[in-house]
């Protein structure tokens, strides 16, 4: 018995010790960026590898947050993420919730869905959609194309159904018609399901960069990962067309401490809801895998 | 439960009021320029000089100026006109200028690249921009374009687009003088001797520190910089003729062989950046400016100050010496000139039919290239004053009358910030006053002797500049990268030189002899036949 429990002592260390290795591996980076952002430019360059700064400076934070398009960008990423969210949770669920009952033309509507996660309709034919429902310029188009994201849909329309018809058959007979048998019955026994993909999609609004540059005509409504990648994406501009770009550049890029710098600081926030939805997030990822 | 029905609607129904409010302003920006059109044709008996709606796009690095802001105010104030130029993210540039266009949305005036040669030549060929010819013979700043500046613009006889200025000055490279001292060397004038100055920069401590810490050349991925010390080794232009008589491209050529050689003999004495395959740019940067490396690229402009400060931190020793170009084995000794133009501009084809508005578009575009010399300016210079947002407001003048902006970019105070091309037209008499955009001393210094340089050599005009060639773009891209991985090979010694002659072959296979062809019915079209050199 006791050998036994002493091989499993060490097993225990040799697995901690093991996955504090690999834990520790995938904050490297995150340690670099934080210890380059507080360098001055000197060190960074003197040295190859950064993680802790020899001399601390906020410089490059100066920097930033004295920067305007940056720290509107900021607040319009800000926007998009809740107000994202929020719609695309809205309308997510209530689809999700309409196809598990039986109405008609479900099984088309839900073969139309599948057939937009295996083929999409390519950048200009989209381009033309947002043009022609006038979204270009306007924040919304940021949210709606791309509102309802098929795959989310159907995970939680199989989550809805793992919910026992009982349920909303009692609803229905103590007078509650769908819309309160959606909103009180089964939305609070699906928190688990929206927390999880409430954190997917904010994510997914925080790293829109693309459509941010397709869709809008005036900067000042740029999204963070724009104005970011705009910072730091010079210096990889001339590494793939040759020196002579060099000369055509009007102005230079921000050395790479104020790089780092932005990049923190467009990361951390989102980085920061993590933990709060964690509890929810390792429950809510299984959702829809095992039926019954 | 009405409650509950009733928050849903209400936010439906705030959803839908939304996407409408936004989808009129959206609409009525898109399309601005019809309404516009016709209301200013309602009101055209009253007014005099119309108020014209241009709208404009180009890309751009870095942030925009905000729409709106102060210099985009006086802009329209001045000229009379609601101008708006939309600045795109140079990577992403040709992505959303496609939809656009697709999308009915051109704009009035577009603003490409040079890299968008061929775009440019099938839009072009598809009639979307306006000729441009007869307004060319109207305005001076037009007439003043040398005319083989509008060889690459002109399609089926017709010129589409106008060149914005950019130094014809080879770039050079640059060595660290005090290692140079140091060691008792001198500035290297051959191969041989820059080979003798990276290896004695590896093995000799330059630095004086006892510490095995530097070393020659700062090199990165796709064998960048090219270190040709003339056209003969250029790898990007046509130097070298076949023994049919036709232009080759340097990639092919007798002198980029020798070049490989010579990286390849550097790389066994670990002279150059060791992993140099997968450096970026942004690093091989950093090897030089961090005092590792001794040898590197310096251009007349678009050198980093903020780099150049920290290496006089790092080594505040630092001294530079720029190289002359090398006597090449056929005699020839310069660099070669550049294409002379960054961007240019091309006007929406639809403005046929109103020449007045084409008129306002040429005479705004001719403003913002007017150039003002460091050595004249003063805030008594109106245009000056005004396009750099007054003194005071939008910059200050130094005690070496050079113009210090007072605000970043990104509060829109100058005028300059919103036209679709604010690089001013340097003349063939005018100065460029390269060292001047520097106020490091010692990046001044190292400019002033390029352009030294650069007066007393000739330079190389190559005969390939604005060719488009089909096969180039449909296999030029793949047989660059074809070519760059065998030439990165032979340097690291994973395939040997002696099989050059089989690269060469394959390339030719490929596609290379089609690009070679096209390549010289054009240059024979030109009537091109010797090396110019002026």
């Amino acid at each position: 018995m006791n050998t036994r429990n002493v091989a499993e002592k060490i097993w225990d260390c040799f697995n901690i010790a093991a996955l504090a290795v690999i834990a520790s591996l995938m904050l490297l980076p995150f340690v670099h960026i934080f210890a380059v952002s507080f360098s001055s430019l000197e060190d960074v360059l003197q040295k190859d590898f950064i993680l802790w700064p020899s001399h601390w400076t906020a410089d490059s934070y100066r920097v930033i947050f004295q920067s305007r398009p940056f720290i509107s960008s900021l607040g319009v990423t800000v926007t998009i993420t809740v107000l994202g969210t929020l719609v695309s949770l809205i309308l997510t669920t209530s689809m999700a919730y309409a196809l598990t009952r039986n109405i008609l033309g479900q099984r088309v509507i839900l073969l139309m869905i599948i057939f937009t996660i295996l083929f999409n309709a390519g950048m200009i034919p989209v381009y033309l959609v947002v043009k022609s429902t006038g979204l270009i310029n306007s924040l919304w188009s940021l949210i709606i194309p791309g509102a309802i994201s098929s795959f989310n849909l159907i995970v939680i329309r199989q989550f809805f159904l793992n919910i026992p018809g009982e349920l909303s058959e009692a609803a229905l007979i103590d007078g509650a018609n769908e819309i309160r048998t959606f909103c009180s019955i089964i939305l609070p026994l699906s928190k688990p399901a929206l927390a999880t993909f409430a954190l997917f999609y904010a994510v997914g609004y925080w790293n829109k960069y693309f459509e941010g540059i397709l869709y809008l005509n005036d900067a000042r409504k740029w999204p963070v990962q724009v104005v970011l990648r705009q910072m730091v994406i010079m210096n990889e501009t001339t590494s793939t067309l040759g020196s002579d770009v060099l000369l055509q550049f009007e102005n230079q890029p921000p050395p790479v401490t104020i790089q780092m710098a932005a990049i923190l600081v467009a990361t951390l926030p989102i980085l920061i809801l993590y933990p709060f939805l964690q509890k929810h997030f390792a429950k809510g990822v299984m959702i829809g895998s095992v039926k019954g | 439960m009405k409650l509950k029905r009733l928050t849903m609607w209400v936010v439906v129904l705030l959803l839908v009021f939304t996407t409408a409010c936004s989808s009129s302003k959206g609409q009525g920006e898109a399309q601005g320029e019809t309404t516009d059109k016709k209301e200013a044709a309602a009101s055209e008996p009253e007014k005099t000089e119309e108020k014209y709606k241009i709208t404009g796009a180009t890309y751009i690095f870095g942030n925009p100026p905000p729409s709106g802001g102060r210099g985009q105010q006086m802009l329209n104030e001045k000229f009379n006109v609601d101008y708006f130029v939309e600045k795109i993210p140079s990577e992403n540039f040709i992505e959303k200028i496609t939809a656009m266009v697709a999308g009915g949305n051109m704009p009035d005036q577009i603003s490409f690249r040079a890299a968008n040669i061929e775009l440019f030549n099938r839009w072009a060929k598809q009639q979307a921009f306006l000729p441009l010819d007869d307004y060319i013979q109207e305005f001076d700043y037009l007439k003043e374009i040398p005319d083989e500046l509008w060889l690459p613009f002109t399609v089926d006889g017709k010129i589409y687009g106008i060149p914005t200025w950019s130094p014809v000055e080879s770039q050079s490279f640059i060595v660290r003088k005090d290692w140079l001292d140091k060691l008792e060397l001198s500035v290297p004038t051959s191969y041989e001797e820059l080979e003798q100055v990276a290896i004695a920069f590896t093995k000799k401590d330059p630095d004086g520190n006892s510490k095995h810490d530097t070393y020659g050349l700062a090199i990165g991925q796709d064998i960048n910089p090219s270190y040709a010390m003339g056209p003969y080794w250029q790898n990007d232009t046509w130097y070298h003729k076949n023994a049919e008589g036709n232009f080759i491209p340097g990639m092919i050529s007798e002198g980029r062989k020798e070049l490989i050689q010579f990286f390849a003999d550097l790389h066994k004495e670990k002279a150059l950046t060791s992993d140099f395959a997968v450096v970026n740019w942004a690093d091989t940067n950093n090897e030089f400016y961090s005092s590792k490396a001794g040898i590197f690229l310096i251009a007349v402009r678009g050198m980093s100050q903020d780099y150049m400060d920290a290496l006089q931190k790092i080594d505040p020793s630092a001294e530079f010496v720029v190289l002359e170009p090398f006597a090449a084995p056929d005699g020839s000794k310069g660099f070669t000139a550049g294409s002379g133009y960054s961007r240019f501009l091309t006007l929406n084809a639809k403005l046929a039919d109103s020449p007045d508005k084409v008129r306002k578009m040429l005479e705004i575009h001719g403003f913002s290239r007017q150039y003002y010399p460091a050595s004249t300016t003063t805030s008594a210079n109106e245009d000056f004053d005004w396009y750099y947002g007054n003194e005071g407001v939008g910059y200050k003048l130094d005690e070496n009358n050079i113009r210090v902006p007072l605000t970043e970019p990104g509060s829109g105070t100058e005028p300059f910030l919103y036209f679709i091309d604010s690089t001013a037209w340097v003349g063939a008499e005018d100065d460029a006053e390269f060292p001047l955009a520097y106020t490091n001393e010692k990046l001044r210094e190292a400019t002033q002797q390029l352009v030294d340089i650069n007066k007393s050599y000739k330079l190389y005009y190559p005969p390939s500049v604005g060719i488009i060639s089909a096969a180039e773009t449909e296999h030029g891209a793949e047989l660059n990268t074809y070519l760059i991985n065998e030439q990165t090979k032979m340097i690291t010694g994973n395939r040997p030189i002696s099989e050059w002659d089989d690269m060469v072959q394959e390339y030719l296979k490929r596609g290379g002899s089609k690009i070679i062809e096209e390549y010289n019915a054009v240059i024979k079209g030109r009537g091109y036949t010797e090396h110019i050199w002026k």
